[in-house]
């Protein structure tokens, strides 16, 4: 991860991606809840007719202290990627700015952080007022 | 160099496969075809065309072993095409079992040449026997006196058709001749009188042209030199010169090896199709169901504003009409005709038929009906299992039918028709039918129903018990003709693609299974009912009958016992599931029955239960789409629609919810 990143919210973290998974930011999407599949999948989604599984990535990651459910979320689609994922979206909370690594120094995510969160995140940067945490897509599309 | 080029690409090894594999398939139809004894040179043309055009790609892939085969099944194929060799049934035997070799060859293409094939070589070889270059030179000596015979009445200019015939040029000197051609030249033919110095004329020939072939009395060469000039070349003996007017057809032939006719019906196959990638129909097919989604958005949005746009209601229309004409022909792309699938049973039903001992025609009609490509697919099995039966169980020994006065020749047909929107595929034979006496015995001693109702039942209904499953895997039961085994997993599969299964059967008769599919799979119609105010599909094939039970019927009607409700449908008692419940893999059976309740009757092979629901909406055609990965593990789920309004719905598996309800298929 050398470029960019966009960074979102989920709770009250802020997650990072690379820019160059994301296929696009959508809001407000009105999405089908699943009864009976993992808990992670959120449901499904009508992106002009292709069906795209949301996942909610506080519950892949495990994350902690989330404020349960609203009606409607903005969304991240990501681009297809062969053989790793194919049509998903992760359901964020609020999307936030997307900005230029080689500015910041990355580190190793703390030894004291549940194994269950910490296999999914990359490294961790210190921004100037937070914590950015990016994630490791190939680990998560895996877990999937 | 060249191999590793060709070899790594993927796309040209492809198409290689796929151009072979039809082609192995065309070799084993028409030595099927000449297996009914219908000897005819066309049918052997054909072979030996498409073992050669496996052989000449192959080649180009340096795929030394399937090179290996076709050239000797080809060179076989050739001395039967001459008639120096008389195909038998044995040789039909040892060919068709190259041609499986060269199929599995061809499938494994890369290793193909790490296989030993030395087998079939050596069978082939064996076949063909050493004298047969003198048979061939014989018959060539044969040939050429005909025509010397017959040289006063011959016309001056031979025909192309004939050329071949009377020349047998050798695939070198075709070399030469089409390359001769190429540069120009034009074929002649010179008589030689014993009179005339043999040596002289042929460095006369070479000084002015190509010598082809030499005859006893004749030569035939090619040269740039028009008629008259040849003449004057040749000087007295010009009058025995002839002009061969070979040339286009001669091309042909030489260049392609084939005849003038088949090239003309292949070149207008070649206009008639193109081959197209399965994906991008796939996704022709997608957009334009969501073309449709869209059209249906379009004019329920414009329903209230038409009035206010002038001429909108012609313009609607227009694009209604065209999206519904572009969605139904999209769907035709991935029609394919039930050729593909019927062509497998002649080969089946010699092999069957052979190892049986029995005597069996088999006669296939309407293979141009057409049926999309996944319902195809999943026929395979099916079929292959009612005609096996057929086979096995029906058609008795040529002994046993002719004492009962019947043709020992016995009579399998399979047939596909279109009918009211369904295609039908029958099964028929004329064997000894189900006697249907030991069936209503079967299902009475194996207590599956009671005598008294077995009695009131009618002969379609008490064939019927045959499809219930294991209804005879229980116990060989040969004496009622063994029918019904696996008869119920057909039954399944073809219900599993929402159509149905028929049978028809009279004593000594025969027996006629029909299946009835429908045209497609993408489009099903379904139920849309709604629970905890989200929509979900079922599909309507698995409905029984709807009903609603108001809060004061419900203590009559449904019975609880230990805990479990049971729901009370004219006498017979029938499981009844909470459709949230089950998908939820929860059970808080909290107010349950305030208000009406409605419950779908659905059946699944033979059980039948009610699924209480919230709301039923509506019914609708739906399009099917593939259920994602990441939901696969939940078997309540068949796959994906996206309704009217744009929201995805899911499309319920009732199979899968019976299970997940402990209610055993």
């Amino acid at each position: 991860m050398n470029e960019k990143v966009l960074t979102f919210y989920v709770g009250n973290n802020l997650f990072g991606i690379d820019i160059s998974c994301v296929k696009e930011i959508n809001r407000n999407v009105e999405f089908t809840y699943i009864p009976g599949v993992k808990k992670y999948i959120a449901g499904l989604l009508n992106l002009r007719g292709q069906i795209i599984t949301l996942f909610s990535i506080a519950n892949i990651i495990n994350l902690k202290n989330v404020n349960k459910k609203r009606e409607k979320n903005p969304c991240i689609i990501l681009k297809n990627k062969e053989g790793e994922y194919n049509k998903i979206g992760f359901l964020i909370d609020k999307p936030c700015d997307v900005i230029e690594l080689k500015k910041f120094s990355l580190q190793d995510l703390p030894e004291n952080i549940d194994e269950n969160f910490r296999k999914f995140i990359k490294a961790i940067v210190k921004l100037e007022k937070e914590t950015l945490l990016l994630l490791d897509m190939s680990k998560i599309a895996k877990y999937l | 160099m060249k191999r590793g080029i060709a070899l790594n690409n993927h796309q040209f090894i492809n198409d290689f496969i796929q151009e072979a594999a039809g082609n192995l398939e065309k070799v084993e139809l028409c030595l099927l075809k000449l297996n009914d004894n219908i000897v005819d040179s066309n049918t052997i043309d054909e072979i030996f065309r498409a073992v050669h055009s496996i052989k000449g790609t192959a080649g180009f892939f340096d795929l030394k072993n399937i090179v290996e085969l076709a050239h000797k099944m080809e060179s076989l194929l050739n001395e039967v095409r001459h008639g120096t060799c008389i195909i038998d049934d044995y040789k039909i035997d040892i060919l068709l079992e190259c041609n499986d070799a060269l199929k599995h060859m061809v499938n494994n293409s890369t290793e193909s040449n790490e296989m030993n094939i030395e087998e079939y070589i050596d069978k082939l070889s064996s076949l063909l026997s050493g004298e047969n270059k003198k048979i061939e030179h014989k018959y060539e000596g044969k040939n050429q006196k005909e025509h010397k015979d017959n040289k006063t009445s011959q016309s001056k200019i031979i025909e192309g058709e004939s050329f071949q015939d009377r020349f047998k040029l050798q695939e070198d000197e075709k070399n030469i001749l089409s390359d001769a051609i190429k540069h120009g030249h034009k074929v002649y033919l010179l008589n030689l009188d014993h009179t005339v110095d043999r040596k002289n004329m042929l460095s006369k020939i070479k000084s002015v042209g190509k010598i082809l072939k030499e005859f006893e009395d004749e030569i035939l060469f090619t040269t740039v030199l028009d008629k008259g000039l040849v003449k004057i070349t040749f000087g007295n003996i010009s009058a025995n010169v002839e002009q061969c007017n070979i040339q286009k057809k001669v091309k042909t032939k030489a260049v392609n090896q084939k005849c003038k006719k088949v090239y003309r019906q292949e070149s207008k196959l070649i206009q008639d199709s193109i081959r197209v990638k399965l994906s991008l129909l796939n996704d022709l097919m997608n957009l334009a169901g969501e073309m449709v989604l869209a059209r249906n958005q379009l004019l329920r949005t414009m329903e209230n504003h038409k009035k206010f746009i002038p001429n909108i209601e012609n313009i609607l229309q227009n694009i209604d009409y065209n999206t519904t004409q572009i969605q139904e022909k999209i769907m035709l792309t991935r029609m394919q005709t039930v050729r593909t699938l019927f062509n497998k049973f002649p080969r089946f039903i010699r092999e069957v038929s052979k190892s049986s001992g029995k005597n069996i025609n088999l006669i296939m009609k309407g293979e141009d009906v057409e049926l999309d490509k996944s319902i195809l697919e999943a026929l395979e099995d099916p079929l292959t299992h009612l005609i096996r039966n057929s086979v096995d169980h029906g058609i008795e020994s040529s002994l046993d039918r002719e004492k009962i006065g019947k043709d020992p020749v016995g009579n399998i047909i399979i047939e596909a028709f279109n009918e009211s929107g369904y295609v039908y595929i029958r099964v028929k034979d004329d064997g000894k039918g189900i006697n249907l006496g030991k069936v209503k015995d079967k299902v009475i001693k194996k207590e599956i129903a009671s005598r008294e109702y077995m009695e009131s039942l009618d002969e379609k209904e008490i064939v019927k018990f045959i499809l219930k499953p294991g209804f005879t895997t229980a116990e060989k039961v040969t004496d009622i003709s063994g029918r019904g085994v696996g008869m119920d997993v057909v039954k399944f599969n073809i219900e599993k693609l929402g159509g149905t299964v028929e049978i028809d059967t009279e004593e000594n008769k025969g027996t006629v299974i029909t299946l009835v599919l429908p045209l497609t799979l993408a489009i099903m119609p379904s139920i849309i009912v709604e629970v905890k105010g989200q929509k979900y599909a079922l599909p309507r094939v698995n409905l029984q009958e709807m009903i609603r039970i108001r809060e004061n019927e419900w203590r009559e009607k449904i019975e609880n016992i230990s805990g479990y409700d049971i729901l009370n449908l004219r006498g017979k008692m029938l499981p009844l599931i909470y459709l949230w419940d089950i998908l939820n893999n929860s059970s808080d059976k909290v107010n349950k029955h305030e208000g009406i309740t409605r419950i779908l009757i659905v059946k699944i092979g033979i059980k039948i239960f009610g699924i209480v629901v919230d709301k039923v909406c509506d019914e609708e055609e739906i399009l099917v789409k593939p259920l994602p990965k990441y939901c696969l593990n939940n078997k309540c789920y068949a796959g994906v629609t996206i309704m009217g309004d744009g929201n995805v719905a899911m499309i319920l598996d009732v199979k899968g919810i019976a299970e997940r309800s402990n209610i055993e298929y």
